[in-house]
């Protein structure tokens, strides 16, 4: 005797059959999906595993935890650039978080107050950021050259750097990476956070001035917290940025040389450069080692993430 | 109707999401696979949006479409028209061939792309410097057939060796450079110096920085700092010393070798303006007559020129009068791929071997006033018009290989650009900074695994 069909599997498979061709519809999508996002993905980490290198040709052997045992051992070259690049990054990403979100923050509640010539400012602030960063930083390293750029004498004066070779001397240079990164992404914070301030009811304002309210007490109890989605996704997204800094010192330290990018004694070197110059450089296991490091990187990046939602989840 | 466009809608989805599988791999994974060359260079056909038929191993008249890569030097300018007269003459002479595409690459681009065995040329231009491990990724064309023993002997020896490993010859020794100092001669008139006077030696050369810094002009840049460039080429006037090598995963340089570079690094730095000089400012300070010497490379010269610099070359200077100088080289070469067609590669070869004669590498010499690696051409005094060429063919005789091209992948001598500003700054001494290179040098092998 047949059984009686599951009215439950009946009613999915109605619903399957009623939704295929959506499902159908995001196809296109799943195959971009899944060729360009998900296979690159497991794909660097499955050879993060392995030896592979710019003469592999294919033949590709599993090491097992080797290059991750490598790359974070501090001996060897690799190994040592690669960890004074986790420590140039470690004053980096707090600097340039700090000193940026103060700014922007700043000139929001700066130019907030300011009822002419708003337009301008804002534009004008902005503006650094639609400018590619290699031009941001060609401009930068003249505005620094010693003795004669414009910003390295304005410095010299004041008794900052004097004689300096900005973009070659230890912490000078990360804070010139710092300040070309700070100029550059501060219009775009600034955009982001006084767009959230204009969407804070002034009935709050208000409410709080009856209650006799000073400005710093408005700022602190209104503002600022009525500001916290807005600068959630700011702080999320300089952190994510700021890890994967690239493009600003590979310009001010390239040379065309791999062996010297970073600049003399690693002054300027960051992980994702490490990882290209190992890539480039053909040594075994480079590529294997250039992945191990984009995932320890990639996990520093979803850690710090999970702890700021996490804080968020816990304060909100 | 409904049910007409349900199947509309199937039928669609299928085949935008086939068609976009099919583009992602296609011929090309095939083409990784067999490490052939010829369809994937349809594609950078198509990319630099040349005319010539793609992804075929021979049109359908039976005449192939080469591709060529190159530096986006020999795509521009006087280059360009060079490179391109040299393509419709080679065309004419050879039935087989409809065109050559050129594309501008760099090296890095070029690394990438072979890296990933898809996107191959039929040819590339490059660095010497990645000789080896362009052999080691890569199906390269064996172009012993082109090397008969006049061929041979024709070009300078080291670059016979340099193309030469495991019973192959894989590239054509092709263009050269090495550092030369520009002298900037209204500023050392200013300074009361007389431009005949050479830089017979280093001594000679801290004399005029010294007359010019007390004419108050800048006299040069800072050697240190911008990479190995400029200590590599001080270090190169030590070349007769340096017993440069590999035994045991270590270098046979010793520290006390190269103590006297680090020490000249140290004392240019006393008359440095700060600069490095490779800096944009550096090049405006020279063009406005601020500097006096400027280090840089012969490809320096028509920015110059077209500033109307009145300036004399000179090559870095010897210890001695008479002694070793030149400064560091530089090489690049011209590589085939094997594309696995008999028909193609041998095009490939024939195109090579036009690039490896006498005729074209003379006229790229006098054209563009660059040094070749043809001895004889650099030797011909037809072709010895220019202060430039006589000063790069000395250079040549003389000067010391950045590394040991084609049979390492190890660019020792960049290591120098890691020590050199610890010397220069006085925060090393000399000789610590001759052991740290040695150390920084014997690193770079261990990281390679040679």
């Amino acid at each position: 005797m047949r059984s009686k069909k599951n009215p439950v599997k009946k009613e999915k498979n109605l619903k399957f059959q009623k939704y295929l061709v959506n499902y159908l519809g995001l196809l296109p999508f799943f195959v971009l999906f899944v060729v360009f996002v998900l296979y690159p993905f497991f794909y660097g980490i499955v050879m993060s595993f392995t030896d592979w290198s710019v003469s592999s040709r294919g033949n590709v052997n599993f090491v097992g935890l080797e290059n991750y045992k490598y790359v974070l051992s501090g001996v060897g070259t690799s190994s040592v650039r690669f960890l004074a690049s986790l420590k140039n990054l470690l004053i980096y990403v707090p600097l340039t978080l700090l000193i940026g979100l103060t700014l922007s923050l700043v000139l929001a509640l700066i130019l907030s107050q300011i009822k002419r010539g708003y337009s301008f400012f804002r534009g004008a602030w902005f503006a650094p950021y639609v400018l590619p960063l290699f031009i941001c930083a060609g401009i930068w390293q003249w505005f620094m050259t010693t003795n004669t750029g414009l910003v390295a004498s304005f410095f010299a004066k004041l008794g900052i750097g004097v004689g300096v070779d900005w973009s070659s001397t230890a912490i000078y240079a990360i804070f010139l990476v710092i300040f070309i990164d700070v100029w550059n992404s501060v219009g775009f914070n600034f955009v982001m956070i006084s767009a959230g301030m204009k969407d804070i009811s002034p009935e709050l304002y208000e409410a709080a001035e009856l209650d006799g309210a000073s400005t710093i007490q408005k700022m602190r109890y209104i503002t600022i917290p009525m500001l916290e989605p807005i600068l959630f996704v700011v702080i999320t997204y300089g952190f994510v940025s700021a890890l994967q800094v690239y493009d600003i010192p590979w310009i001010l330290s390239g040379t065309g040389d791999y062996n010297n990018i970073g600049g003399p004694g690693q002054c300027m070197l960051f992980p994702v450069m490490e990882m290209v110059r190992n890539i480039y450089l053909g040594a075994n296991s480079g590529l294997g080692r250039a992945t191990a490091e984009g995932v320890i990187l990639m996990i520093f990046i979803m850690l710090i993430t999970l702890v700021q939602f996490k804080v968020r989840k816990k304060r909100y | 109707m409904k049910r007409l466009k349900r199947v509309a809608c199937v039928v669609l989805a299928i085949a935008v999401s086939l068609a976009m599988l099919t583009g992602c791999s296609g011929s090309g994974s095939s083409l990784a696979a067999s490490g052939s060359g010829s369809g994937s260079a349809g594609s950078a056909i198509r990319t630099s949006g040349g005319a010539a038929k793609a992804g075929d191993n021979g049109s359908s008249d039976g005449g192939y479409d080469l591709v060529f890569w190159v530096y986006s030097d020999a795509v521009l300018n006087d280059q360009g028209k060079l490179f391109k007269q040299w393509a419709d003459d080679f065309c004419a002479e050879n039935d087989d061939v409809n065109s050559i595409t050129f594309v501008g690459k760099d090296d890095a681009d070029l690394l990438t792309s072979l890296m990933a065995g898809v996107g191959l040329p039929d040819m590339f231009f490059a660095s010497a410097r990645d000789c080896m491990k362009y052999e080691q990724a890569i199906d390269l064309l064996d172009l012993s057939t082109i090397y008969d023993n006049d061929t041979k002997g024709s070009f300078y020896a080291n670059t016979m060796d340099a193309v030469t490993a495991n019973d192959g010859m894989w590239a054509v020794p092709f263009m050269s450079y090495v550092p030369i100092i520009f002298r900037n001669l209204d500023v050392m008139k200013a300074a009361g110096i007389d431009a005949s006077e050479q830089l017979d030696d280093w001594d000679t050369f801290f004399n005029e920085c010294q007359k010019v810094k007390d004419a108050g002009y800048d006299a040069t840049t800072s050697w240190a700092t911008g990479g190995y460039y400029a200590p590599g080429a001080v270090l190169a006037c030590d070349a007769e010393n340096l017993t440069v090598g590999v035994k045991d995963g270590k270098t046979t340089v010793d520290p006390s070798q190269c103590e006297r570079t680090f020490e000249t690094i140290q004392k240019l730095e006393t008359y440095s303006n700060g600069m490095s000089y490779s800096d944009d400012a550096a090049a405006e300070a020279f063009k406005t007559n601020k500097l006096a010497f400027l280090l840089a490379g012969p490809w320096n010269e028509p920015d110059y020129v077209q500033a109307g610099v009145n300036y004399d070359i000179q090559l870095v200077p010897p210890y001695e009068k008479g002694g070793w100088t030149g400064g560091l080289q530089g090489w690049d070469f011209m590589y085939g791929v094997n594309t696995g067609d008999p028909g193609r590669n041998d095009a490939i070869v024939r195109w090579l071997q036009k690039m490896a004669s006498y005729d074209v590498q003379k006229t790229f010499a006098q054209v563009i006033g660059r040094s070749v690696l043809r001895e004889d051409v650099m030797n011909d005094p037809d072709v010895m018009q220019t202060n430039m060429l006589k000063v790069l063919s000395t250079g040549l005789n003389n000067g010391m290989m950045q590394m040991e091209f084609g049979h390492s992948n190890v660019f020792w001598a960049s290591a120098i650009g890691d020590v050199a500003p610890s010397v220069a700054t006085g925060k090393i001494t000399s000789a610590d900074g001759a052991k740290a290179f040695v150390d920084s040098v014997n690193g770079l092998y261990a990281e390679a695994g040679e």
